[in-house]
């Protein structure tokens, strides 16, 4: 064989891509969780909180630095020692859409749209899988299960979250015009509502399937420990979609 | 991307919409894992993003890209290595199929091309990372000796080096598909 048939078998490999749509809107929604994420990083590294405490040390009263020294001593270094529970979050928000989305609705003011939860980042999401991993003590074994589970899974969950925050975004966006006094078609809404109804149980089917199989990789031990982490039942028992008689009431539907 | 470098974001969206393919097709080939190509295409361009100021705007573009890219996707090659023991791990069934069909002359014609393609891919996967990066910059993205070194950081006689021991591999490993 010479090169040049060496070049028509390699040409045989074609990929047929598509280009993702909402490439422009994920890469920029990455970079502000990275940002975020540094940021926070930063105000929870005890390295770099001694370093702004140096710097501003000789601005502040001896009592002033005395003060912050003994809270860094005694609840920050601490804390950040002991403390990983953003891990279960992260965790949390990918395999219970319904919840973590709920979560996010909460903490939005207004009808001002809804972010995408930062731990829906499929690296976020590894580093909890591997913590959660340790926590359980998996074996080695039961660990590649376990991650075979979650990444069959994870496209399923993402694809879920994204739909229930796309849908309540819409949803924000009827809140906004009709507090505006404009026009609303009745109809979008009641297909957004029954859209985000349909979703929210095809969320908790795909959460059950989900924890059946986790459950097969587990033994009771490891089980309890899991749910005890995750505080799993109230995973079961996803939120109610939206009260529906309180929706058209307020709607006159 | 000067413009970028100015903070313009709106030059980021004009650069994703004209490497976005380029940079997807790479990433396929090299990780030959549709699950994780969307996530580090994304990465790809966030990392552009973060490092747009160091990018020295007289040199060319499309080594910097590739060489970001193809460090993105080393990462994850040697995490999976790491985590799974990927080594073991890889036989047929875990290499997707094609991910669209694009041929449709008959099921034996589309079959034969499937048998082929997957040999290809396969011999392409066994080659190790170094001469497999050579290989798809070079056959799949038309990169010349010279951009490809400074991808890899290594010199053009290197490449040239490189590509000859891949070829050499490639053509035994594929001596049985005809020409």
């Amino acid at each position: 064989m010479n090169d040049k048939e060496l070049k028509n078998i390699l040409s045989t490999w074609e990929v047929d891509l598509k280009k993702d749509p909402m490439l422009h809107e994920k890469v920029k929604s990455r970079i502000h969780e990275q940002e975020v994420a540094s940021f926070e990083n930063q105000l929870d590294n005890p390295l770099s909180f001694g370093l702004a405490i140096r710097r501003f040390l000789p601005y502040l009263s001896g009592i002033t630095a005395l003060g912050a020294i003994i809270f860094l001593f005694t609840v920050k270094f601490p804390g950040k020692m002991l403390d990983n529970s953003s891990m279960p979050e992260v965790y949390r928000q990918i395999v219970d859409p319904a919840n973590s989305i709920k979560q996010n609705l909460a903490s939005t003011e207004g009808f001002a749209d809804i972010k995408r939860p930062i731990g829906l980042s499929r690296t976020r999401f590894g580093e909890a899988v591997s913590w959660l991993e340790d926590r359980v003590r998996l074996t080695p074994q039961q660990s590649m299960q376990f991650e075979k589970i979650h990444n069959e899974y994870y496209d399923r969950f993402v694809g879920l979250s994204s739909q229930l925050i796309l849908l309540e975004n819409q949803y924000r966006e009827f809140e906004r015009l009709r507090i505006s006094d404009r026009e609303v078609n009745l109809l979008s809404v009641y297909d957004n509502l029954q859209a985000q109804k349909d979703i929210y149980q095809q969320a908790l089917q795909v959460q059950q399937l989900f924890l059946n199989q986790i459950f097969q990789v587990l033994d009771a031990e490891q089980e309890g420990l899991y749910g005890e982490i995750l505080s799993t039942p109230k995973l079961l028992n996803p939120p109610s979609a939206r009260n529906e008689a309180g929706i058209k009431r307020e709607w006159q539907i | 991307m000067i413009e970028l470098q100015n903070g313009h974001t709106r030059a980021l969206d004009i650069l994703i919409d004209r490497w976005e393919m380029r940079i997807r097709s790479f990433v396929y080939r090299y990780t030959q894992d549709v699950s994780w190509t969307d996530e580090l295409v994304q990465e790809t361009f966030v990392k552009i993003y973060q490092n747009a100021s160091k990018f020295d705007t007289s040199r060319k573009f499309s080594p910097w890209i590739f060489t970001i890219a193809t460090n993105i996707c080393r990462n994850l090659h040697r995490w999976k290595k790491r985590r799974v023991g990927l080594d073991q791990s890889i036989d047929d069934s875990d290499l997707p199929l094609n991910i669209e069909d694009t041929s449709a002359a008959t099921p034996f014609v589309d079959a034969q091309k499937a048998e082929q393609e997957q040999q290809v891919r396969k011999a392409i996967m066994s080659l190790s990372e170094h001469y497999q990066t050579a290989v798809i910059l070079h056959y799949y993205q038309g990169m010349s000796y010279e951009d490809i070194a400074e991808v890899l950081k290594c010199s053009v006689r290197g490449v040239e080096t490189r590509l000859y021991r891949a070829r050499k591999t490639l053509k035994q490993k594929l001596s049985a598909i005809p020409v």
